[in-house]
């Protein structure tokens, strides 16, 4: 499979719907973000992030049903693809390598 | 008092209905009932988001072009009486196709990768598909009789600049993949 480049933000998308499961639409996407890292992304640039990786075949979508919550409007569902996961694994295991043998505040790289 | 309605009609145009109505929806859902102002103020944000990228980047191809264009003028002096024909620089001419090639090769990409939302087959795409369609057929019926005086790689590079330059219009006339609309 093709090795595809991913962008911190990308990564951090990525592990986000994949702890999320089933559940990863927009909102909890954006909640999984700010709960875990502490950041709070743009929504704007949350959509655009994920249409990107929708086109680069890392996640796939598709619409729920429509809830009055929502004002009658539907979810959109994320879900990670092989591709995806192999990406981000692949993205991982590249800063592992750098951290190996780095002593850091805060960290267990030694 | 909050218009989702409007906000959604505004998103619409740069990401299309489908994906709007989820983007709206995601707003309403977390920020509830009252907020007004945080909702527009989110829809703003969204609308900068989605929006400056591709204004920035027609903004540079054009005038990328009109840069391109000053520096081909030396090479392709009679551009404003292209049809003395025995005055073309064939060389600059040349040059200044494909550049321009490029250059609409390059905006067309753009449009499509900034606009893969869904795609209805509506008339005004149509109509907007036709216009920049003749715009660039006219183009070449207009220089007929210098391309039929010039040679077969003229022609070509021609031909190859009507191709691209048509490429982002002609998308108006398709149906871009949409988002699958069933459930997994």
């Amino acid at each position: 499979m093709r090795h595809v480049p991913l962008g911190e933000f990308e990564q951090i998308v990525l592990l986000a719907i994949l702890r999320l499961r089933e559940n990863a639409y927009g909102v909890t996407i954006r909640r999984e973000i700010t709960v875990c890292t502490g950041r709070q992304p743009a929504p704007g640039a949350l959509y655009t992030t994920l249409d990107r990786m929708e086109e680069k075949g890392l996640v796939e979508s598709w619409l729920g049903d429509p809830t009055p919550q929502r004002g009658g409007r539907a979810k959109r569902y994320f879900i990670v693809t092989n591709k995806g996961r192999v990406a981000v694994a692949s993205a991982q295991r590249s800063y592992q390598n750098l951290l190996r043998g780095l002593h850091l505040p805060g960290g267990a790289h030694a | 008092m909050r218009n989702a309605v409007s906000a959604e009609r505004i998103i619409a145009c740069l990401i299309g209905r489908a994906k709007a109505a989820v983007v709206v929806g995601d707003l309403l859902e977390s920020l509830g009932e009252q907020e007004t102002f945080a909702f527009w103020l989110s829809v703003t944000r969204i609308v900068l988001s989605l929006s400056w990228r591709p204004i920035v980047a027609f903004t540079a191809a054009v005038l990328s072009g009109y840069f391109l264009q000053r520096l081909s003028w030396h090479a392709y002096h009679p551009i404003g009486g292209i049809r003395l024909q025995g005055d073309v620089n064939r060389l600059g001419l040349t040059i200044l196709l494909v550049a321009l090639a490029l250059q609409w090769g390059c905006i067309g990409r753009l449009i499509d990768t900034h606009n893969i939302a869904p795609r209805e087959r509506t008339s005004r795409r149509r109509v907007v598909g036709s216009l920049g369609f003749l715009l660039a057929f006219g183009w070449l019926i207009a220089n007929y009789d210098l391309l039929y005086h010039l040679g077969f790689l003229y022609r070509g590079a021609a031909f190859t600049w009507f191709l691209l330059m048509t490429r982002p219009f002609l998308s108006s006339f398709r149906d871009a993949r949409a988002v699958a609309s069933s459930g997994k």
